[in-house]
């Protein structure tokens, strides 16, 4: 499949093609899909990490990408398009978990999120065991994460887990890169300092 | 900004250029950085630790459970006067069934059944003449003579054919003698009857 192709699991690409982009801006319908083909896993992959469930993030990645086609023409430049499409879909994240709020506050829902336990274990063809991993995995970025503030949390999230650039980072967020560098930094030395999830990383990664 | 603790140990506040250079990933390490081993060596470790967590995140996210589909491609939009066919057969369908409604429970009144010219006027007016004293606008033509059925019943018409049986030379005579039996009192017929009885005496 070609997104599948597109979306490199090690890693993510580069900027989009300036081009592309212009085109789907101007309509064209090809050109956006082939924007959902390059950037729809990654997207994906930010949703699951804030939301911690395969069909939920499926379908808040669906939003994001009929919100990006119908208010592609307010996209003024080009160039803009990553932090665009990462600041609708942390729009819709926020939203999802205010709604999921909302629904256990009042009795609706029994989940609540985010939290290691919801892993979706089921999702992407997991076995039993890589379920266990994952879940072992997401639980010790949760305890990382609980130590940090929630701008630091976003930064940290969106630099090192989504792989954006501080420039990129200041407009999802809309703030100034200074203030996206200084919460970069506190939350890179507090990862640095949490020695039990450095050396967990270390072992998985060996 | 408050001091971090340091991460090396060559004495320096070099640990918030780690960070910096491990956040800003700018490459070339400056400054300290450039000088020390210890923290160029630290910060690459940290590099390490970061990008680890990067596969990781990646290798613990499932993949998508379906495609991402899009909405058909909208057509361009119309001024709000561009009614297209749709809602146009909409509202006429509905203004059909509500009318339809509206005439069944007897709302909407239609007037009855449609009236009924009226096929005896000038005969009456034939057989009026000149005669000041006739009734005009007589209903009795309408309502009683020209009436199939009575005409019918009378022997005049044929119920199957429906043609009519009299002769068509004695036509006045025949009507007179039909309507004789009903035309009580009334001057105007009994006039013309006395009339048809002598001359034929």
């Amino acid at each position: 499949m070609e997104a599948m192709a597109s979306f490199n699991r090690n890693s993510f690409d580069a900027g989009p093609d300036a081009e592309l982009v212009e085109k789907a801006r101007n309509g064209d319908r090809q050109a956006f899909d082939r924007l959902v083909q390059i950037y729809s896993e990654r997207i994906f992959a930010m949703i699951y990490a804030r939301v911690r469930n395969a069909q939920d993030a499926q379908d808040i990645t669906q939003e994001v990408f009929i919100r990006a086609y119908k208010n592609m023409a307010k996209l003024h430049e080009a160039e803009k398009f990553v932090p665009w499409l990462f600041s609708i879909a942390r729009n819709r994240v926020t939203d999802f978990k205010r709604k999921k709020r909302f629904l256990f506050f009042w009795g609706g829902s029994n989940e609540v999120l985010p939290a290691a336990d919801k892993v979706d274990e089921e999702a992407g063809g997991q076995t039993a065991l890589d379920g266990l991993l994952s879940r072992e995995f997401w639980s010790q970025v949760d305890v990382f994460a609980a130590k940090l503030s929630t701008g630091e949390k976003e930064v940290f999230f969106l630099r090192f887990l989504d792989q954006l650039k501080i420039p990129e980072i200041a407009q999802v967020l809309n703030k100034s890169q200074s203030t996206v560098k200084t919460l970069l930094y506190r939350a890179v030395a507090k990862f640095e300092s949490d020695r039990k999830l450095v050396e967990y990383i270390r072992k998985e990664a060996s | 900004m408050k001091k971090q603790e340091s991460i090396t140990n060559c004495g320096q506040a070099a640990c918030q250029q780690i960070f910096e250079k491990v956040a800003d990933q700018s490459g070339k390490p400056g400054g300290h950085l450039a000088d020390c081993p210890d923290c160029a060596k630290a910060a690459k470790a940290l590099e390490a630790d970061l990008a680890a967590l990067h596969r990781a995140a990646l290798r613990h996210t499932p993949t998508m459970p379906g495609p991402v589909r899009l909405p058909v491609a909208a057509s361009p939009k119309k001024p709000f006067w561009g009614f297209g066919p749709r809602p146009v057969l909409a509202f006429a369908a509905s203004l059909v069934l509500v009318l339809g409604l509206a005439v069944g429970m007897g709302i909407l009144k239609t007037g009855g059944p449609p009236a009924v010219e009226n096929p005896g006027a000038p005969l009456v007016a034939e057989l009026a003449g000149g005669d000041k004293n006739a009734p005009g606008d007589y209903p009795f033509g309408q309502t009683h003579i020209l009436n199939e059925d009575y005409l019918i019943l009378a022997g005049e018409m044929d119920l199957l054919s429906g043609d009519q049986t009299h002769d068509e030379d004695n036509f006045f005579e025949d009507f007179l003698d039909f309507i004789a039996p009903l035309a009580g009192d009334d001057p105007f017929f009994q006039g013309r009857i006395q009339q048809k009885e002598t001359s034929h005496v």
